[in-house]
């Protein structure tokens, strides 16, 4: 499912270097990464995402290298079989929970908005528990609610892969758990690959595995694997 | 295109008072000078084909334009009269025909123009229903005074009092409403017409009474070969009606009598120009104007005003588009972030700049519809506004 292999990337500015020379996760294995602040956990979900670009080796997911297609392929990419979570939830004020949903098929034109969809999004919000709040808008939902919210969005176009930037970040322990656990069982029932940052260690145990920074960091303070 | 549309659609309608602010302040901006251009223009069309229309005016010496506004729209304040003597005087000329106007007094806010029937013949008006006016207190009304005050043929209408307090003042008269002239939209729509010695019953110079030949004898104090002198309790009448309407009549001189303008229809370019000079030059306390003259020195003044209103409003609008630019871009600033989730999330740029765009777009799209709504309507209603305007 995924394989990065020699995979070399540094920040225009700055020392800090990302290298991984071998990293492969199967289909519908569930991935925590862990370490510090800095160690680059986010920078691996951003190249995961076709986001940033290596500059050497390979970021294979699904059998295409993002490492080696154009930004507009990476896209289209990203946005049929990657789902992103983040810590902010990044909801958009003005949509309704529907509309929040449904975004990315509003925004890529590969994707197509069809009754089959809006269906789609009914049972995802019956499956997290916010079906009674379709109409409501972001600022009227509990942070739980937002986060829960931002998983249909991920889920939405059905993708292979689940990116979750510290989606337990911003919750209090009750939520954490109940959306953590929302997150696993919708990626299980489907098969869906999901790679997670967190600092939360209470909760690594229920991933499949884990990936931890720290002990990748050289001496000259480079992240390699 | 169509999901952008919805974003915009949706961004700007969770915004909606910061949405309504921005297209107000960008319709005003592209209003103001837009209105302000069509009526003047709509007003100085409206004037200039009235005045265009008035060959000659004689009046009293005084304001010329305040001769040309109330001899063309009979409003603006009555200017000094002249006297009906100056009628026979270019009739007698026979360079013209006179046609006399008397506008002085009110019936429920329309100005009464007392005149004769060379004016309906003069200005091609129309009869709509009923007839001209034949007697003494009768009127024909115009379009607009028939639809605001519900009248039609048979129908009266009180002449309103010069002051509630003067006692010795002018007393209302009331007018049997015999015609209803087309709809010509001018000032004649707003008038009512009677009879030049109609006029003159409403000023007290003509009354009519009870028959002293035929009265009781307790009402006559003095009686002689050549006057009969009555008390108070003598019937005076406040309604001229057929059967009392030969009791009517004039004491004085006629031609001592006032007009406040005679609009004169010269035979021939050359008859009107002997006539100008002749007024011109006598020594009497006349004068002789060229409406269309007066008219485009009055707007020469207006379209100067004007032109310091649109450079005042120019530099207005420049502030508010700056402020709007500004607000935009503060806007972008701060949407940075959502920019950056929709790219994450699968939107290419293009999409992004397309949505901030349609924003853009849609708020001065909906400027311009305003605009032009306001602007539409401005045209319709908004030159008798302006006339009224300029009038007072």
């Amino acid at each position: 499912m995924i394989e990065l292999r020699e995979l070399e990337f540094a920040y225009d500015k700055g020392e800090f270097v990302l290298r991984i020379s071998q990293l492969t996760i199967a289909r519908g294995e569930t991935v925590a990464i862990v370490g510090p602040s800095g160690s680059g956990k986010t920078t691996l979900l951003n190249l995961l995402a076709g986001i940033l670009r290596p500059d050497r080796g390979r970021v294979g997911i699904q059998d295409v290298d993002l490492a080696a297609v154009d930004n507009r392929t990476a896209r289209d990419f990203r946005a049929a079989h990657i789902g992103l979570i983040f810590q902010e939830f990044e909801l958009l004020e003005y949509l309704c929970v529907r509309d929040n949903i449904l975004l990315p098929f509003r925004i890529n034109r590969k994707l197509h908005l069809s009754a089959a969809v809006y269906s789609r999004a009914n049972e995802l919000a019956a499956r997290v528990g916010i079906i009674d709040k379709l109409d409501r808008f972001p600022g009227q939902l509990s942070q739980g609610e937002k986060q829960r919210v931002a998983v249909c969005r991920a889920l939405i176009t059905g993708p292979a892969l689940i990116l979750a930037d510290e989606p337990t970040g911003n919750l209090d322990q009750h939520n954490k758990i109940k959306v953590l656990d929302i997150l696993l069982d919708c990626v299980r029932e489907k098969d869906t690959t999901l790679v997670t940052v967190t600092h939360d260690l209470d909760l690594v145990s229920r991933f499949d595995t884990v990936v931890d920074f720290s002990s990748l960091t050289d001496a000259a303070g480079h992240h390699t694997s | 295109m169509t999901d952008i549309l919805f974003l915009a659609g949706r961004y700007l309608l969770f915004h909606r008072w910061k949405t309504f602010v921005l297209v107000m302040a960008i319709t005003l901006v592209v209003f103001l000078p837009a209105a302000l251009n069509v009526l003047v223009e709509r007003s100085a069309q409206q004037l200039t084909a009235r005045a265009k229309t008035t060959p000659l005016l004689i009046g009293a010496k005084g304001s010329p334009l305040e001769l040309t506004l109330s001899s063309l729209y009979f409003d603006g304040g009555t200017p000094t009269l002249t006297r009906y003597r100056e009628v026979a005087n270019v009739r007698d000329s026979q360079l013209a025909n006179p046609i006399p106007l008397y506008v002085r007094f009110r019936a429920s806010g329309y100005a009464i123009v007392g005149t004769t029937l060379d004016y309906v013949e003069f200005r091609k008006l129309e009869y709509a229903e009923g007839r001209s006016f034949a007697m003494l207190g009768e009127t024909v009304i115009g379009a607009t005074v028939a639809s605001e005050l519900g009248l039609s043929v048979g129908d009266s209408v009180v002449s309103s009092p010069e002051s509630a307090f003067d006692l010795a003042g002018v007393y209302p008269l009331k007018l049997t409403v015999v015609g209803i002239f087309e709809p010509t939209f001018t000032a004649d729509d707003e008038s009512l017409f009677v009879d030049l010695k109609t006029a003159w019953v409403i000023e007290g110079l003509g009354h009519g009474h009870q028959n002293l030949e035929t009265a009781e004898a307790s009402v006559v104090l003095q009686r002689d070969e050549n006057r009969i002198v009555a008390n108070a309790s003598l019937l005076q009448y406040n309604e001229i009606t057929p059967e009392n309407a030969e009791s009517f009549h004039f004491h004085g001189d006629l031609g001592e009598f006032p007009v406040s303008a005679i609009l004169v229809v010269p035979n021939d370019t050359k008859s009107g120009v002997i006539l100008q000079g002749r007024v011109e030059n006598s020594a009497g306390d006349t004068q002789i104007v060229r409406p269309s003259l007066v008219i485009e020195a009055l707007l020469a003044t207006v379209l100067t005003v004007q032109q310091y209103v649109v450079a005042a409003v120019a530099l207005v609008g420049l502030a508010t588009v700056s402020l709007a630019v500004l607000v935009f871009l503060l806007s972008l600033r701060l949407r940075q972030r959502e920019r950056l989730t929709l790219y994450k999330i699968g939107s290419s740029r293009g999409v992004v700049t397309g949505l901030m765009a349609a924003e853009v777009l849609a708020v001065i799209a909906a400027s311009a519809v305003v605009s032009a709504l306001l602007t539409t309507w401005v045209s319709f209603y908004g030159a008798d506004l302006i006339r009224e305007f300029l009038l007072s």
